[in-house]
């Protein structure tokens, strides 16, 4: 099996954990905690650090020879970064303007109060953005090789 | 809309039944590469196309044809 294809497996696999960890635990401590505590089920997004070991996949043993990675590989590995940072920003995109549409709907635009937000957000949210980038890449890196693209320069 | 193809199955043949490991390995590249070529799934760059040309010792126009 190509590498890329194992490191993509790799990836996903490490993304469906985590997303699976962490809602079964927020609903849990939920249950078992209360509402203030079940928040430290984000701690789970810890598990993302495993992504790093990505490059393993692509390292030769002593000895052996031949091509790691060439040229189509990196157009599908290119191509797969293109669309996962699309996803990323759609992510980004409604992440940030839903609440802003809720709050308006529901209080009106001149009642809107200066927003406070939680320390929690900004690393829930960088962590949330790092999970839907590399599921977003592992299924489009996946979804070209069974497809056999990209076609090149045309 | 032009559709490029190759003849590469018929050169590896044609060259002592070349294996697509083989090719692979002469041209630099990764045997699904040659699969996804040989299948007209995958158009390769210039520069590969010039390199599996060299490893047959044909022109580039010989290995790879433009359809109309």
């Amino acid at each position: 099996m190509h590498p890329q294809i194992k490191h993509a497996r790799f990836n996903l696999i490490v993304c469906v954990v985590t997303s699976v960890l962490v809602l079964a635990a927020y609903i849990i401590f939920l249950h078992v905690f209360g509402p203030h505590r079940a928040r430290g089920a984000f701690g789970f997004f810890g598990i993302l650090g495993m992504l790093g070991r990505g490059p393993v996949f692509y390292h030769q043993r002593p000895g052996e020879t031949g091509v790691v990675i060439d040229e189509r590989d990196k157009q599908i590995g290119d191509r797969a970064q293109i669309i996962a940072w699309r996803v990323v920003m759609l992510f980004t995109t409604v992440a940030c303007m839903a609440p802003w549409v809720w709050v308006v709907i529901r209080s009106g635009l001149d009642t809107v109060a200066a927003p406070y937000i939680s320390v929690e957000w900004p690393p829930w949210f960088l962590m949330s953005s790092v999970l839907v980038f590399y599921l977003a890449w592992s299924v489009a890196i996946l979804v070209y090789y069974r497809r056999g693209e990209p076609k090149g320069d045309e | 809309m032009s559709e490029l193809g190759n003849r590469i199955r018929r050169l590896r043949f044609d060259h002592g039944e070349m294996t697509q490991q083989e090719l692979a390995e002469r041209a630099g590249v990764t045997r699904q590469t040659i699969i996804a070529l040989e299948a007209n799934r995958y158009v390769p760059s210039l520069r590969l196309a010039f390199r599996i040309a060299r490893v047959f010792g044909v022109t580039v126009e010989e290995v790879f044809t433009l359809e109309e």
